[in-house]
């Protein structure tokens, strides 16, 4: 088999590539191929609570959080999460759960597809920023996108959610 | 993307060394990675050399090194105290938090992508980009990189300097964009340096004084620089409103706008002086 360069390659001799990382607290050692995304990595070995969207890096659904940071798992190399923590939604059930209850009460929440995505922006947002104003939330906020709604109820849930928080705190 | 050898070197000798010898693709953020359907047989990753990772002070400027995110620039608390809130009004539109937190200075820079938000940024800034080739350390304009000068196989970018403004130097970076994540439809950045112009020997550009840097970016083409229209903004932070007048004209005779699914060329035309005109009077404040 030729490659774009006229090399040959045989992919079935591709070497895999081996990266331990954490997921969710527990240790895992998976095989990747080098120049493979996150993403597929992570759905192929069950997380399947890790949704694929656009896969063009615009959506925000693929978001988990490595060291705590969120990022798109479509578009972060699968290579580079060797040694790092990761967590999916299904690793933050109890934070989700939370705001899961204020964006239900505002009816922010309809087919659910992007839900995984945003709350595990929506926490790293909380931890990151102190009391951020209405901007500062649709800034951190605005590479998650919905498509059955018009962000008003979950601008709404959100700013509750994070009062209630702020008042647990005081 | 098809990556048959995945380095990950640790110091900038090695990485230097491996990219000069299987003339690797050296890799950025690597979120473009995805939509390159091409095969690479040598991929080196930076990730892992510690003086790329850093935002730090040197004598003349501030040294952003190739791996550092564009999240990091963004909320640097050394680049706002030095050049404002410009670092960050250029990247707070880039597609999302979680992208910025993949992307980097070095990779967003090598790209010389026509709608770089960070390009058009760093040419009115005069920043300098580091380049390594194989033992050898280049610097060179950013200008200069983005046509492409000492830029090709083989070399990769390190560290981005951008000079101080020193005194009374201010930048301002403003856009256009449909909607909060969208490319811009047309960027700019004006900045007051309170110095020297640094010598661009590879354009033939050079001055001495204070005096006015303006670029314009995503016209849709890359980032220049308007030097005859900030010439005529003089050689104080608070140039004349006829000044201002005559500059914004000047730049609509000088500068070349094109049209593609995001606007015009005569729209791009029209907003550019109004975009300038913001800009500069964000410095004049």
């Amino acid at each position: 088999m030729n490659n774009r360069n006229g090399k040959s390659v045989n992919k079935d001799r591709r070497d895999a590539a081996y990266i331990h990382c954490t997921v969710n607290g527990r240790k895992r050692e998976f095989a990747v191929q080098p120049g493979e995304m996150l993403l597929e990595v992570l759905r192929r070995e069950g997380y399947t609570e890790v949704k694929k969207g656009c896969d063009t890096g615009s959506c925000g659904v693929c978001t988990v959080l490595i060291e705590g940071k969120p990022v798109l798992s479509c578009s972060y190399l699968a290579m580079r999460a060797d040694g790092k923590n990761i967590s999916t939604i299904r690793g933050l059930e109890a934070e989700a759960s939370k705001f899961a209850d204020f964006l239900t009460a505002t009816g922010a929440d309809q087919c659910g597809f992007c839900t995984p995505g945003f709350t595990l922006s929506v926490i790293a947002m909380k931890r990151e920023l102190k009391n951020p104003d209405e901007m500062e939330i649709k800034k951190y906020l605005s590479g998650n996108l919905c498509r059955c709604s018009g962000y008003e109820g979950h601008l709404r849930g959100i700013k509750r959610y994070l009062e209630a928080s702020h008042d647990e705190q005081v | 993307m098809e990556i048959r050898y995945y380095h990950r070197p640790e110091t900038l000798d090695e990485a230097a060394e491996l990219t000069a010898q299987y003339e690797a693709l050296v890799l950025g953020g690597g979120a473009w990675v995805r939509n390159h359907k091409k095969y690479a047989e040598h991929a080196v990753d930076p990730m892992h050399i510690e003086q790329l990772r850093h935002i730090e002070e040197y004598s003349g400027g501030v040294r952003i090194g190739a791996m550092v995110s564009l999240r990091e620039m963004e909320t640097s608390d050394i680049l706002a105290a030095r050049y404002g809130s410009s670092i960050r009004d250029a990247l707070q539109h880039i597609v999302g938090v979680q992208m910025r937190n993949i992307i980097t200075a070095g990779g967003s820079t090598s790209a010389r992508l026509g709608f770089s938000d960070v390009n058009t940024l760093l040419t009115a800034l005069e920043a300098m980009i580091v380049l390594r080739k194989g033992s050898e350390e280049l610097h060179v304009p950013v200008e200069a990189f983005l046509r492409g000068h000492e830029y090709r196989k083989g070399v990769f970018v390190t560290h981005i300097e951008i000079p101080f403004l020193q005194k009374n130097g201010a930048a301002s970076f403003a856009s256009i964009r449909r909607t909060f994540t969208d490319i811009s439809v047309l960027n700019c950045c004006a900045v007051f340096h309170d110095r020297d112009y640094r010598e661009i020997a590879e354009i033939g550009k050079a001055a001495s004084g204070p005096h006015w840097h303006i670029s314009i970016g995503s016209r849709p083409a890359g980032p220049v620089s308007a030097y005859e229209a900030a010439e005529l903004l003089g050689e104080s932070r608070k140039p004349e409103e006829s000044a201002i007048q005559a500059c914004l004209e000047k730049i609509e005779d000088e500068m070349s706008f094109g049209s593609n699914i995001r606007g015009s060329g005569e729209y791009r035309k029209h907003l550019s002086t109004i975009l300038v005109k913001r800009a500069i009077q964000e410095v004049m404040e």
